[in-house]
């Protein structure tokens, strides 16, 4: 005790760190952290697939706020909070599976709703390729592939990508179906400018490429930061940071950059400002009850931090 | 539709002129005249087959393989997903045109090559009949232990005794940019004859196993005697897909003995001109090799730099088909049974779906303007059409091709291993 008041604070921080992470192998399994999908009502899904088609975005978050074990909800959920600016923020305080929180996979696992859906994150950050591949891969599944949904996103992704015969093509379709189709004009450039090859599973490496032609493109780069921490590639992290800054302050940020600020003696100084007092507190607190094995205040104090995320969360087996 | 036929019939090599009027709020007012010219070559054979599918690139809802009858309006599958669940299809390929003899590729738990020939009543494999006549229908398990994959993409000799194919190992990946979609590349690609007729491999170290080289897209010439193909350098992919560029070769091949020949002679050098052949497909009366001519790759319908270009055996000139090109992508042709037809797939229309464009040339070389596959009402049929037609041919005679008993030997599995020495 005499021994451990003589050391100054960074050396105790360096230690309980230091203790943190050697604790991480050994409590890999002490708390459950494997949630079963649970399944919505097809009807409840659609309504939320709706109210994100139409951008109302607080209809969205009010439809889903019982997200907890389903992925599509969750998926929405962040879509809207993205929009309202607060995908950060927001991220730990309900269903997070990985990467499907952010991105739904555009592969043959999928179905027509799926599909459909994964076109909506991409058409939002900004990726016209991918979306146009989501969109014609959902329309696949509908009657004469001619959903009404799909043919209007293609309209609006060839609008935004410059091409007008194809743009022309899909208009007329839904002109003929008496579907009134109101000028789409996009708000901003939306296109990758580079053009390099890619599996449609690389959503970091997409992100990254939007943001590299576009830093101003909020969407991409908060989805790139958190997808790197769902992915718990805090080495991506580092680097993503360190090429584009932080989209805005954000508790999340703070944790994760606290993890690797005392496993790296070198971050310390520079990512100083942007951590503050009451999370190096929360930080030694946390690994502390963690040495403890005090399961139920863990649980009660920080199942929403990304400390928890990062120590128990566990992909279930597919 | 008879009266057109009666029309065209009675002005072959000549030229009908148009005059329209249209009545408009100010009153009737005329347009120019124009004129459509009638080829002198009637084009005689039944119709013309294809795929018809959805861009969807990992996975598929309704694709099959059609036949349209181009002297009516009439459309009938020769077989579809339905019929087959759970199993994709391509590539269906009959023996210039001539759809006594046929394969296609079935994939899927149940997956398999099929082929379907006429044959003597006496002979073993006969076990069905088409058209009336009495036919081997085979669905054979076409990877062996010694070689590089499945049957992909094939070619029939004259005789019908035998058919070409690659064997390929292909991947998609996709690209970030809005004027690219797709790229479709092989790890590793060789090329073997299948005997249709005791169902043996045949192989030559100089097309297949070749660590250096990519051979793909086989296709005998007139006479039976070269194998052309496409070959290009190995390269890393998908890193450096842009550096497989591939040369027009051809191997000798005996039909008597089975044996191929002692060299692979590149007959056009396109690498060396940073330029890329794929898709040959020599005519029928021997004069030509029609082939997609592009930048790199092996898949022509993704790229739109694509053009159809003719190399004259006679003369050894190579021309790009100018008159049938576009600023988007033609592939994939085949020629007419008299072959003063052709057909090909372009993404003229809108630059994303592929059509059915036909053309003819004439004796001098002399292509005429391409018209697209006609339709009842083409301009609702083209502007409503969300489809891709694709791996396009004629056929001389309707293709008769009996669904239900396909369906059930799929379904149980009755397959035939093919093999090799």
């Amino acid at each position: 005790m005499k021994q451990w008041k003589q050391l100054d604070k960074r050396a105790r921080i360096g230690l309980i760190v230091g203790a943190f992470l050697g604790i991480t192998l050994g409590v890999q399994h002490f708390i459950p952290n494997k949630v079963s999908e649970k399944p919505s009502t097809k009807n409840e899904l659609e309504m939320v697939d709706d109210a994100a088609w139409k951008e109302d975005w607080n209809k969205v978050i009010d439809l889903t706020n019982n997200c907890w074990g389903n992925t599509m909800k969750a998926y929405y959920r962040n879509l809207a909070f993205a929009h309202k600016g607060c995908l950060a923020d927001s991220l730990m305080h309900h269903y997070a599976p990985f990467e499907r929180a952010l991105f739904y996979p555009v592969d043959e696992h999928g179905n027509s709703f799926t599909m459909t859906a994964a076109s909506e994150a991409w058409w939002h950050v900004g990726d016209l390729t991918m979306a146009e591949h989501a969109t014609m891969l959902g329309m696949i599944f509908t009657p004469e592939h001619k959903s009404t949904r799909g043919l209007q996103r293609l309209y609006q992704i060839n609008c935004a990508s410059g091409n007008q015969q194809a743009a022309a093509k899909y208009k007329r379709i839904l002109e003929a179906e008496n579907n009134e189709v109101p000028e789409f004009v996009p708000e901003k450039k939306y296109c990758h400018t580079a053009d390099t090859l890619r599996l449609s599973s690389q959503y970091q490496n997409m992100l990254r490429s939007l943001l590299k032609q576009d830093t101003n493109n909020r969407l991409a780069h908060e989805y790139l930061l958190c997808l790197d921490l769902l992915l718990k590639d805090l080495v991506s992290f580092q680097a993503d940071f360190s090429a584009y800054g932080l989209p805005k302050p954000s508790v999340l940020f703070e944790e994760a950059m606290l993890i690797l600020m005392y496993s790296n003696a070198t971050l310390r100084e520079p990512w100083k400002p942007f951590v503050s007092e009451n999370a190096y507190a929360r930080f030694m607190h946390f690994t502390k009850l963690l040495q403890e094995g005090n399961k139920n205040e863990l649980t009660k104090q920080y199942q929403h931090t990304y400390w928890y995320y990062f120590q128990f969360a566990q992909r279930n087996k597919q | 539709m008879e009266a057109w036929h009666n029309l065209t019939a009675l002005n072959q090599g000549g030229k009908l002129t148009f005059t329209v009027w249209a009545e408009m709020q100010e009153g009737w007012i005329q347009y120019n005249d124009f004129e459509i010219y009638v080829s002198p070559y009637p084009l005689t054979d039944y119709g013309v087959t294809y795929r018809k599918i959805a861009p969807g690139y990992e996975t598929y809802s309704h694709i099959g393989n059609y036949q349209r009858n181009i002297h009516t309006w009439d459309e009938e599958a020769i077989i579809e997903s339905q019929t087959v669940p759970g199993q994709c299809m391509s590539c269906h390929t009959a023996n210039r045109a001539n759809p006594k003899q046929f394969t296609f590729q079935l994939r899927g738990k149940h997956g398999s090559t099929l082929v379907q020939r006429e044959v003597e009543p006496n002979d073993p494999a006969c076990n069905t009949t088409a058209n009336g006549k009495p036919t081997a229908r085979q669905w054979l398990v076409s990877k062996t232990d010694s070689t590089l994959s499945k049957c992909v993409y094939p070619y029939w000799h004259p005789s019908g005794n035998f058919c070409a194919y690659s064997l390929n190992l292909i991947h998609q990946l996709f690209w970030t940019g809005k004027d690219r979609q797709v790229e479709v590349f092989d790890d590793a690609s060789d090329v073997v004859v299948l005997d249709v007729r005791n169902l043996e491999i045949l192989r030559s170290p100089l097309i297949e196993h070749t660590l250096d080289w990519y051979e793909t897209y086989p296709a005998f010439s007139e006479d039976g005697k070269w194998l052309y193909f496409c070959r290009s350098v190995a390269a890393t992919v998908p890193a450096h897909c842009d550096s497989c560029q591939y040369n027009l070769c051809r191997i000798a091949f005996d039909e008597e003995t089975r044996q191929f020949g002692d060299n692979v002679e590149v007959v056009i050098d396109a690498a060396s001109r940073g330029k890329n052949i794929t898709l040959p497909r020599p005519s029928y009366d021997g004069r030509y090799i029609m082939y997609c001519y592009s930048d790199y790759g092996n898949f022509p319908i993704d790229h739109k730099e694509s053009d159809l270009w003719l190399l004259d055996l006679a003369t050894g000139e190579e021309r790009p088909a100018t008159e049938a090109n576009s600023e988007f992508t033609e592939s994939y042709h085949n020629w007419s049974s008299d072959s003063h037809w052709f057909l090909f797939s372009s993404r003229r229309d809108d630059g994303l779906y592929s059509l059915l464009y036909i053309a003819s040339i004439d004796n001098e070389g002399r292509i005429s303007k391409p018209f697209v596959l006609p339709q009842h009402n083409p301009w609702q049929f083209y502007h409503q059409n969300l489809y891709s037609f694709n791996v396009p041919d004629f056929t001389s005679e309707h293709v008769d091709f009996d669904v239900q008993d396909a369906y059930n030997e799929v379904f149980t599995d009755k397959q035939q291993k093919v093999w090799t020495k």
